[in-house]
C-alpha cells in the first residue's frame, strides 16, 4: 500500500488473540481477546509511523507482536525484507540488536540496583559487543546523545527524575546498531515542559541517525507533532491509516473525527466535543460488524452485521467505514 | 471583589519535616465557579487540596494558615466532628483514579447508601431510591442493574461516574476534583468534563479543577492559578491566563503543551526539571529555568504582584524588572 520503495518494516495480516479466563464447566469455551486483528502497514527507513487510539485498542500487543516478545497467531512481520516470524533464537537475536523498544514508565523498566552506567551498557555485555575500553567510550558517547551529564552513570534510577530516566531508556535502545525504535508511549507519564525535552530529543536523534520510529500513543497532539504516517486503532483493527497531513486535515472515519473532536484545545472557553456517547466495548467479544458500530454517530444497518472494507479515499489513505464505500453491496463490482 | 467568596484560602503552608511542600497559597472560589489550579507533578496542587480538607495526617505535615475559610466559616477552627461533617457533605472530593478511592468488596450502590446515611441519616430503604436516582442522574446506563456491582465490573469513565455519583450524592456546595480524567481515555473525558460542568449548573457548586492538563482548564475553568514548585506563581481569569500569560513559567508550559490542530516545527521546551522540595532554588525558584533570568532573580524572591484586575503574577519581569519601590537593576 506503500509506494515509498522498499519499507523497513512490514506488517501483513498480523493477528493476536488471547484466551482469558478459565472455560466453563461442561467445556465451555474461553472467551477470547481480539487484541490484534489482521492488521497490515508499512514503514519506509527513516519514517515515523505512529499508531493511537483508546485502550484496549491492541497498540501496546502491536509493538510486543514486532519484538517478538509475544507470538503472533498467523500474519507477517518483515524488517528489511526478512520475514522474522520463523527465524530462530539465534538469528532472532542478531535482529533484535536493530529493533529495540522505549516503554512509558522508565522506572518500571530499570534496576533499582543497578548503576545508570550499567543499565545503559547492559545491552552490549549481552551482545558481547566491544571490549571493556570500548564500551565504556561507548556509554560516554551515549550519554551525550541523550543530553545527560556523564557523572549520571554513577547514579542510581532513583536519583534520577521521570524525564531523564526516559533518557536513560532511550540511551540504552540505542546502544547496540538500532535502526527501528518502537516507542510505547514513551512520553506519557511525563510533565509537559519535560514531555517537550524527550520528544524534541527522538527527532533530533531520528534525523541524526536515520532511525524508524513505530510511535505507540494515546495522544493526538504528540502523534501530530512526530508522526509522518498514521494508523488509528480501534479494539483490534486499524480503522484508518494515512500520511499525517491528510489524517488531520481530512479524517475519514467517524472514529477518527471523534478522537480529534474530544482533545481539549488551550484555547478560553474552548470544551472539547462531546464527539461520542458511551463506553469503549471490551475488546472480549467487540460488537459484530463493525466494531464501531455500537457509538457510531453514524450507524446505518449493515454496520451492525457487516465488517466494512478498506476504502481508498486519497493517496496511501484508507479507513474501514461503510459511508465510504463507494456502492453499496448490492452494486457490488462497480469499479471505485 | 464584591461577593464573598465560597471558598477564601489565605497563606496555606505544608511542611514535612524540614521540607517546606507548599507556601503561602492564597485561593479564592466563588459559588458556581470553576477555580483551575494548574501545575506539573510536585508543584504543590494536590497537597493544597488536602490540606484544604484537612486530610494531611497531623502528626506527620505541618499545616499553617492565616485563614481558610468555606461558606462563612473557619475550617482551621473547625473540631475534628464537625470537619468530619462538612467533608462529604458540604465539601467533597472526587481522584484521578476511582478504583483505589472505591471499596472493592462493596457494590457500588451500597457506597452511595453508606454516604447518604451517614450525612443525611436516611433509612436504608430511602437511601437505596436516592443511590438509584443519582446513578441515573450522573447517567450511568441500566443504573438499576449496575447499583448492584461491584468496581471491577465497571468500566474506568462508568467508575468516575460512580465517584461523583458518590461526591455529589448530599449536594456539596464544593466539590474538589484532583485530576477527574488523567486516567481516562480522550473520548471519555470529554463525557465526565461535560457531566460535571452540567451538574456545577444544576446543583450550582463551586469546582476546585486540579489538573496538569491546560486544555481541560481552558474549558471549563472560569479562573486559574498556576503553581510551581510550591508556590501559585500567576492567577487570573482564564482569559487572562491563557491569552496574556505573564509569568515565564507560565508561557512556557503554553508553548510547551502541542496543539492538536495546527503544526509547529520543534515544540518549544523549558530546560531543566522542576526542583524538588529541598533543592529549590534561593530567589526566583524558576531562575535556573528561566530564559529572561537576570542576575536580580538570584537575589529577590518574587511574590505575587497585582497588574490587571484579578491578574497577578509572581515575576518581576512584566514591571519591567522592577518592583513597587525602586530596586537596583544590575543589568539593562
Amino acid at each position: 500500500m506503500d509506494d515509498r520503495g522498499t519499507p523497513y518494516l512490514r506488517i501483513t495480516n498480523l493477528t493476536k488473540h488471547f484466551r482469558v479466563g478459565r472455560g466453563g464447566l461442561l467445556g465451555r469455551k474461553r472467551p477470547v481477546v481480539r487484541a490484534v486483528d489482521d492488521v497490515s502497514f508499512s514503514i519506509a527507513r527513516g519514517e515515523t509511523l505512529a499508531v493511537v487510539g483508546e485502550s484496549g485498542c491492541g497498540k501496546t500487543t502491536l509493538g510486543r507482536l514486532v519484538l517478538r516478545l509475544i507470538e503472533a497467531d498467523s500474519g507477517r512481520i518483515e524488517i528489511a525484507g526478512t520475514e522474522i516470524r520463523g527465524l530462530d533464537h539465534r538469528a532472532m537475536q542478531e535482529f533484535r540488536r536493530r529493533v529495540q523498544i522505549v516503554i512509558q514508565d522508565p522506572f518500571g523498566s530499570l534496576n533499582p540496583r543497578m548503576l545508570i552506567g550499567q543499565a545503559i551498557m547492559e545491552p552490549l555485555d549481552i551482545h558481547s559487543v566491544g571490549t571493556a575500553k570500548a564500551r565504556r567510550a561507548r556509554l560516554a558517547e551515549l550519554l551525550d546523545l541523550v543530553g545527560l551529564p556523564q557523572e549520571f552513570a554513577a547514579r542510581f534510577p532513583h536519583q534520577l527524575s521521570g524525564g531523564q530516566r526516559q533518557r536513560v531508556g532511550i540511551a540504552r535502545a540505542l546502544a547496540l546498531e538500532t535502526d527501528l525504535l518502537i516507542c510505547d508511549e514513551a512520553v506519557s507519564a511525563l510533565d509537559v515542559s519535560v514531555q517537550a525535552q524527550i520528544v524534541n530529543l527522538l527527532q533530533k536523534l531520528k534525523h541524526e541517525r536515520h532511525l524508524t520510529y513505530l510511535f505507540i500513543s494515546h495522544d493526538m497532539a504528540i502523534v501530530r507533532h512526530i508522526a509522518d504516517h498514521i494508523a488509528v486503532m480501534y479494539l483490534g483493527e486499524i480503522v484508518e491509516i494515512a500520511p499525517k497531513a491528510q489524517l488531520f486535515a481530512a479524517p475519514a472515519h467517524p472514529y477518527t473525527q471523534a478522537l480529534l473532536k474530544s482533545v481539549p484545545r488551550a484555547r478560553v472557553q474552548e470544551r472539547p466535543k462531546l464527539a461520542i456517547k458511551g463506553d469503549i466495548p471490551s475488546p472480549i467479544d467487540p460488537p459484530s460488524g463493525c466494531r464501531f458500530h455500537t457509538r457510531c454517530p453514524h450507524v446505518m444497518q449493515i454496520c451492525r452485521s457487516t465488517p466494512p472494507p478498506r476504502t481508498t479515499v486519497g493517496p496511501n489513505h484508507g479507513a474501514n467505514c461503510h459511508l465510504l464505500t463507494p456502492a453499496l453491496p448490492a452494486a457490488k463490482g462497480q469499479s471505485a | 471583589m464584591a461577593v464573598t467568596p465560597l471558598l477564601s484560602v489565605r497563606g496555606l503552608g505544608v511542611s514535612l519535616g524540614r521540607a517546606a511542600l507548599i507556601e503561602g497559597v492564597d485561593l479564592d472560589l466563588m459559588m458556581g465557579k470553576t477555580h483551575g489550579l494548574v501545575g506539573e507533578s510536585g508543584s504543590g496542587k494536590s497537597v493544597s487540596a488536602m490540606a484544604i480538607m484537612r486530610l494531611l495526617e497531623p502528626r506527620q505535615f505541618r499545616v499553617e494558615a492565616q485563614r481558610i475559610t468555606f461558606d462563612g466559616r473557619d475550617l482551621s477552627a473547625l473540631g475534628t466532628t464537625e470537619m468530619r461533617r462538612v467533608r462529604g457533605a458540604e465539601i467533597s472530593m472526587i481522584f484521578q483514579e476511582p478504583m483505589t478511592a472505591l471499596n472493592p468488596v462493596l457494590p457500588v450502590g451500597e457506597q452511595i447508601v453508606e454516604t447518604l446515611r451517614v450525612h443525611q441519616g436516611l433509612n436504608r430503604a430511602t437511601a437505596r431510591k436516592r443511590a438509584l436516582e443519582m446513578l441515573e442522574w450522573v447517567r450511568i446506563p441500566a443504573a438499576d442493574r449496575r447499583i448492584d456491582e461491584y468496581p471491577h465490573q465497571l468500566s474506568g469513565g462508568m467508575r468516575q461516574r460512580v465517584m461523583i455519583a458518590i461526591a455529589i450524592a448530599c449536594q456539596p456546595k464544593l466539590l474538589i476534583a484532583d485530576e477527574p480524567t488523567t486516567a481516562l481515555d480522550v473520548t471519555i473525558q470529554a463525557q465526565i468534563l461535560e457531566l460535571l460542568h452540567e451538574l456545577q449548573r444544576e446543583l450550582g457548586m463551586g469546582i476546585l479543577l486540579i489538573t496538569h492538563d491546560l486544555g481541560v482548564v481552558a474549558g471549563y475553568a472560569d479562573d486559574v492559578s498556576v503553581m510551581y514548585a510550591g508556590r501559585i506563581i500567576e492567577t487570573g481569569t482564564t482569559s487572562q491566563i491563557f491569552e496574556h500569560a505573564l509569568h515565564p513559567y507560565t508561557q512556557g508550559l503554553l508553548r510547551s503543551h502541542p496543539p492538536v490542530d495546527r503544526d509547529v516545527d520543534e515544540l518549544p521546551t523549558i530546560p531543566g526539571t522542576v526542583p524538588q522540595p529541598h533543592e529549590r532554588p534561593n530567589g526566583c525558584r524558576f531562575g535556573p529555568r528561566c530564559a529572561h533570568f537576570r542576575q536580580i532573580c538570584d537575589q529577590t524572591d518574587p511574590r505575587l504582584m497585582g497588574f490587571e484586575h484579578q491578574h497577578r503574577a509572581a515575576c518581576i519581569r512584566p514591571k519591567g524588572y522592577l518592583f513597587d519601590e525602586p530596586l537596583e537593576v544590575s543589568d539593562g
